[in-house]
C-alpha cells in the first residue's frame, strides 16, 4: 500500500504534446539520484496531440515495485487532470500544484481535504522566453522544492538534455527551474514527509522492455528484426540504438510475417536471433514459429501484450494473449513459453531465453505486457557474469570426411542433433519446413505413406517433442512463497503481476492476513506435477486459493486446469486495461475471507 | 563471395544431390541445370552457398543441389534469405521459387527485397500457374486462362514482374527462358556476380498444367537483348523494354545498375563488424555497462 508521507507519490498530467513524459522522467530521475527507490509508469492514448496523459512516480526508502494506490502531489497541467487524476486517485492530505491562470482552470471539481497550490507557472516562464513548454520546467522546479529535493540534480539533467543545443537553451531552462523552485520557497509550506533523502546515488532506472532488450544483448544477440507496434516498440528502439555497437544487426521489416521469417533465417545461419511484437503482430508471426521448430532453428519471439481483441486497447495492458501463445502455429512442435515477471527478470530472461533456444534448437516465446514493458523502476545492480552464453551443440569447425555423412537431424539420445551452420565445410544439408529424414531430405512428396516414411515421421516427431521433456528437467520448478507457516490464503499469479501480488501480501500482513504466493513463469513446458501438488496441498488444508490475472476468461487458470486437472474456483480478473493494484488484490482477498 | 580459380577446380559433380521429383519435361530442370553450371563457372564453394526457396514444385529445388538448402514457407523465401544474408554476408545466397510463391503470397517480401538491394539473387521460376496445388491461376496467368480456380476463364490481368522489379528498385533485372539453358546459365552468372539485388524472371513451362505458355510458345517469340542495341544501364529504356510482351519477348539483362551500394555495405552493424556470425556471440560487459549510463 502506498503510504502518504512515508513515500513520495507524484503524478504529472496534461495533454499529449505538453511534454508530460519528459517532465515526469526528469522528476523520477531526480528521486533516483536522491538515493530513493523509484517506480514510474505512464498512461496515454493512441494519438499524438490532445487526449490526456500522465506520468506517475512513486519513490521511497524501501523497494517500490508496484504503482502507487494514491497520489500525494498532483501536478495538474490541464482541466482534465482534476477529473481523471485528482478525483479518483487523491485522498486526504494531498496537494495539487496547478496554474489557474496559465491553464485556464476555474471551476474544476476538487477532492475534499487536499491543498491547492496555484503557481503562476506560465507567467514565470514567459518572463524568460516565449516558449510555452518552459512552464513544465517551472512546474518541475516547484515540485522538487515542495519535497525538498535538490535543485542541483534538476540542473544536471537539464545539462544532459540540452548541452548539445547550446548554452542559451540550457540557461533558460535552468532559470525556469529556479523560478519555480524559488516561488515555492517564498509562497508555500513544504510537504512534511518522512522520506530520507540520501547523497547522490547512481542507480539504474530502466523499463521492462529496455531491461529485456539489454538482456538480449548480454546474451550475445546478433540479429533482431521488428516492425513497430505498441507496446513492444521500445525493445526495437533500444536495439536500433545500441545494437549496432554491440554486434547485433537490427532490421525493420515490412510486416510481422517477414519479421519472424527474417528471424528464422538469421537463426538458421547461426546468429543468436530474436524479434518482438504485440498481439496483432504475433498473430502474423505464428506460421514462422512452427517453421523455426521443424527446422530446429533457435529464435526468441517476444510478445508484449496490450488489450485485445483485434486492435483492442493499444495503449492499455492485459494478460490476454496467453491462449494465443499456447495455440500459435499448426501441429505439435517443441517450444518454450516463458513469462517475464519483473523488470530485473527481463535482463536475465533475455539471456536465458537465447541459451534455451540455442541449446534445444527451438523457438522460445516470451510473454510480457504493456504494464511490465513500459514502466520504469530503479533496479538492483545487475550481475553480468551470472549467465554465460551457451551455444549447445553448435558446430563451427569443418566436419572431417571420416565423420561424413553429416546428418543435421540425426536421431540422438537427447533428441538434440549437432548443428552445422552455413559456412561450415562438411556440414552442408537441407533444412526444410516439410517433415524430413535425418539428412533433411523431405518425406512429404514421393515417399509419403511408404512404411519407411511413416517410420521417419514417427521418429522425427519423437525426437523433436522429446526436447520438451528434457527442457522441463532444466527449468526451476515453481516455489511457494509464504509469510507465515499457516497462511490464510494462496494467491496464484503469472508473469507481470509478481511484484504487485507481493506488495498486496505485505499490506495484508499488516492487517493480520497471512498469505502464500505461487507465481508462474515457465508456462511451456509446464511443471504440472509440482503445481498440482502445491494446489492440492492448499486445498486439502482448506486454505482458499485466489487466481489473479489481467484477462476476461482466466487464461492461466484454464492452462493450469488443462495441465493438472485442478479447477481454480476463485479468480480476480481485471480486463479494463488498467494495471492491477495491490489494494485491489487486498480487497479481493478480504472479500474471499469474509473480512470486509 | 566469388572465389578465384584455385588448383582444385570444382565440377558439376560437386553440386550433385538427389534426383528431382518434377514431372518429366518440367521447365524447372533447366533452372537446376543453370544453377549448377553457373555455380561451377563461378567456382562457388558449396559450404558457402545457401539456396533458399519457398513452397511449390519449383521451391523443391534446394534439395536437388548440394550446398546448404533452406526450404522455407510459402511466400517467405525472400525475408528468410535476408535474415541469412545479414547474419552472414560472406555467404552466397540464391533464392528460388514459383510465381505464386513470389508474386502472390510473397509479393511484399519481393518488392521490399528489391528496394533493399541486399546482395541476393532471386530467380522466379515463372510457369504462370500454381503447379503444386494442381492448377490454379497465378498472378502471371494470362487473361482468359482456364484453370481449376478460373473454370470460366481468368478475368484478372496478369502482373508484369519485370516492371514491378524495376519500379521497386531492383538493381539487376533480367528475363530468361528455360528453353535456352546456356543463355540462362550465362545470365545467372551475371546475376550472381552483380553486387545487389538481382532478379531473374525465368519462363519455366509447366508441361502438365499450362498448355499456353509452352516451350514452343517461347521458342517462337524470344530474342536476345545482347544481340540488339539495348542499353541495360538506361533505366527509362529498361522500363520501356519491360512492357514488351507478345509476338516478341526479350530475354537477357533488361536493367543493371552497378553503381549502387548494397544494404550490407551501409548497415551500421555490418560495416563495423562484418559478418556477425563469423564474429561470434559475444558478451562485451564494458560496452553493456556503458549503455546503462544512459539509464541513471
Ligand atoms: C500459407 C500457405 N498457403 C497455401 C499453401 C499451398 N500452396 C503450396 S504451393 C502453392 C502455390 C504453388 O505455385 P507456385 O508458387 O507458382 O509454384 P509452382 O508449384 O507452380 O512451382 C500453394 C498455394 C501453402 N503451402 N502455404
Ligand atoms: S506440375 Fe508443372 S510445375 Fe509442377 S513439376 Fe509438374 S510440370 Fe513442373
Amino acid at each position: 500500500m502506498s503510504d502518504l508521507f512515508n513515500e513520495i507519490s507524484i503524478r504529472i498530467s496534461g495533454e499529449n504534446g505538453d511534454g508530460i513524459f519528459s517532465s515526469g522522467d526528469t522528476l523520477a530521475k531526480i528521486c533516483s539520484r536522491s538515493g530513493l527507490e523509484v517506480h514510474a509508469s505512464r498512461a496515454y492514448q493512441s494519438i499524438i496531440r490532445g487526449g490526456h496523459v500522465s506520468y506517475s512516480i512513486r519513490a521511497s526508502n524501501q523497494e517500490v515495485r508496484a504503482p502507487a494506490d494514491y497520489i500525494e502531489l498532483l501536478v495538474a497541467l490541464r482541466k482534465d487532470s482534476f477529473i481523471v487524476d485528482a478525483i479518483p486517485t487523491m485522498t486526504k492530505g494531498g496537494f495539487i500544484l496547478f496554474d489557474s491562470k496559465g491553464s485556464r482552470i476555474k471551476d474544476e471539481p476538487i477532492p475534499s481535504d487536499v491543498e491547492l497550490i496555484d503557481i503562476p507557472a506560465l507567467e514565470l516562464a514567459r518572463k524568460l522566453s516565449p516558449l510555452k513548454i518552459l512552464r513544465n520546467t517551472v512546474f518541475v522546479g516547484a515540485a522538487i522544492a515542495l519535497y525538498s529535493l535538490k535543485l542541483e540534480y534538476l540542473e544536471e539533467i537539464i545539462h544532459e538534455a540540452f548541452d548539445r543545443k547550446g548554452e542559451e537553451v540550457v540557461n533558460i531552462n535552468i532559470d525556469a527551474a529556479r523560478a519555480g523552485y524559488e516561488w515555492v520557497l517564498q509562497n508555500c509550506k513544504l510537504i512534511d514527509h518522512n522520506v530520507k533523502l540520501k547523497d547522490r546515488t547512481e542507480k539504474v532506472f530502466i523499463g521492462g522492455n529496455e531491461a529485456l532488450a539489454l538482456g538480449l544483448l548480454a546474451g550475445g544477440l546478433q540479429s533482431y528484426s521488428w516492425y513497430p507496434m505498441t507496446p513492444a516498440t521500445p525493445v526495437g528502439a533500444f536495439l536500433a540504438k545500441y545494437g549496432p555497437n554491440a554486434g547485433c544487426v537490427v532490421k525493420q521489416m515490412e510486416d510481422e510475417i517477414n519479421v519472424a521469417n527474417f528471424a528464422v533465417g538469421a537463426g538458421f545461419a547461426g546468429a543468436r536471433s530474436a524479434c518482438a511484437t504485440s498481439g496483432g503482430g504475433f498473430a502474423l508471426m505464428t506460421e514462422a514459429i512452427g517453421f523455426a521448430s521443424i527446422i530446429e532453428a533457435p529464435v526468441v519471439f517476444i510478445e508484449v501484450a496490450r488489450g485485445g481483441p483485434s486492435t483492442g486497447l493499444p495503449t492499455k495492458t492485459e494478460q490476454g494473449d496467453l491462449n494465443q501463445l499456447l495455440g500459435a502455429s499448426q501441429g505439435d512442435f517443441p517450444r518454450a513459453i516463458i513469462a517475464q515477471t519483473t523488470i530485473e527478470d527481463g535482463f536475465y530472461l533475455g539471456q536465458e531465453s537465447l541459451n534455451i533456444a540455442e541449446k534445444y534448437q527451438i523457438p522460445v516465446l516470451i510473454a510480457s505486457d504493456l504494464y511490465l514493458g513500459e514502466h520504469f523502476e530503479t533496479i538492483p545492480e545487475l550481475d553480468f557474469e551470472k549467465i554465460p552464453i551457451e551455444r549447445g551443440k553448435l558446430i563451427l569447425e569443418e566436419i572431417p570426411v571420416e565423420e561424413q555423412p553429416y546428418l543435421r537431424y540425426k536421431l540422438t539420445e537427447d533428441g538434440i542433433s549437432p548443428r552445422a551452420i552455413p559456412g561450415v565445410k562438411g556440414g552442408e544439408h537441407d533444412a526444410g519446413s516439410d517433415e524430413h529424414d535425418e539428412d533433411g531430405k523431405l518425406v512429404s512428396d514421393r515417399r509419403a505413406g511408404f512404411p519407411e516414411a511413416i517410420q521417419v515421421r514417427i521418429k522425427q516427431m519423437n525426437k523433436r517433442m522429446g526436447k520438451m521433456d528434457l527442457l522441463l528437467t532444466e527449468l526451476p520448478p515453481p516455489q511457494v512463497e509464504s509469510n507465515a507457516d499457516h497462511p490464510d490464503i494462496l494467491i496464484v499469479g503469472w508473469g507481470s503481476s509478481y511484484d504487485v501480488i507481493n506488495e498486496a501480501r505485505a499490506d495484508l500482513l499488516k492487517v493480520g492476513i497471512k498469505s502464500s504466493q505461487l507465481h508462474l513463469k515457465y508456462i511451456l513446458p509446464f511443471h504440472a506435477k509440482e503445481v498440482k501438488e502445491i494446489l492440492e496441498d492448499f486445498e486439502s488444508k482448506q486454505i482458499p486459493i485466489l487466481m489473479v490475472e489481467a484477462n476476461y476468461t482466466g487464461q492461466m487458470a484454464r492452462h493450469i486446469r488443462a495441465e493438472t486437472g485442478f479447477l481454480l474456483k476463485h479468480k480476480y480478473l481485471r480486463f479494463d486495461g488498467e494495471y492491477i493494484l495491490p489494494r485491489e488484490i487486498g480487497m479481493e482477498v478480504k472479500k474471499l475471507l469474509n473480512k470486509e | 563471395m566469388v572465389t578465384e580459380i584455385t588448383e582444385l577446380q570444382l565440377t558439376i559433380k560437386d553440386w550433385a544431390s538427389i534426383q528431382p521429383t518434377w514431372c518429366p519435361g518440367c521447365g524447372d530442370f533447366a533452372v537446376l541445370n543453370a544453377v549448377k553450371n553457373s555455380f561451377v563457372e563461378l567456382q562457388l564453394q558449396p559450404h558457402e552457398t545457401v539456396v533458399v526457396s519457398g513452397i511449390g514444385c519449383s521451391s523443391n529445388l534446394p534439395h536437388f543441389v548440394a550446398g546448404y538448402g533452406l526450404h522455407t514457407l510459402h511466400g517467405r523465401a525472400i525475408p528468410v534469405a535476408e535474415g541469412v544474408k545479414l547474419a552472414n554476408p560472406d555467404l552466397n545466397v540464391v533464392v528460388t521459387g514459383g510465381d505464386g510463391d513470389g508474386l502472390a503470397i510473397g509479393i511484399g517480401g519481393f518488392l521490399h527485397g528489391a528496394r533493399r538491394n541486399m546482395n541476393l539473387t532471386y530467380i522466379v521460376m515463372d510457369n504462370a500457374v500454381y503447379g503444386l496445388t494442381v492448377n490454379q491461376a497465378s498472378p502471371t496467368s494470362g487473361l482468359g486462362r482456364k484453370t481449376r480456380s478460373t473454370p470460366y476463364g481468368n478475368i484478372e490481368p496478369p502482373f508484369n514482374p519485370i516492371t514491378l522489379a524495376l519500379a521497386a528498385g531492383a538493381t539487376f533485372v533480367a528475363r530468361t527462358s528455360s528453353g535456352d539453358k546456356n543463355h540462362f546459365a550465362e545470365i545467372l552468372s551475371e546475376a550472381i556476380k552483380h553486387k545487389g539485388f538481382a532478379f531473374i524472371d525465368d519462363m519455366s513451362p509447366c508441361v502438365t498444367f499450362n498448355k499456353v505458355n509452352t516451350f514452343d510458345f517461347f521458342k517462337e517469340r524470344v530474342y536476345k537483348l545482347e544481340e540488339t542495341d539495348h542499353d541495360p544501364s538506361n533505366y527509362q529504356e529498361a522500363m520501356l523494354k519491360s512492357f514488351e510482351w507478345g509476338d516478341k519477348i526479350p530475354i537477357g539483362i533488361i536493367y543493371q545498375n552497378k553503381n549502387v551500394l548494397t544494404y550490407e555495405e551501409q548497415d551500421p552493424t555490418i560495416t563495423k563488424f562484418g559478418s556477425v556470425v563469423r564474429r561470434g556471440a559475444e558478451k562485451d560487459i564494458d560496452a553493456l555497462k556503458n549503455i546503462l549510463k544512459d539509464f541513471v
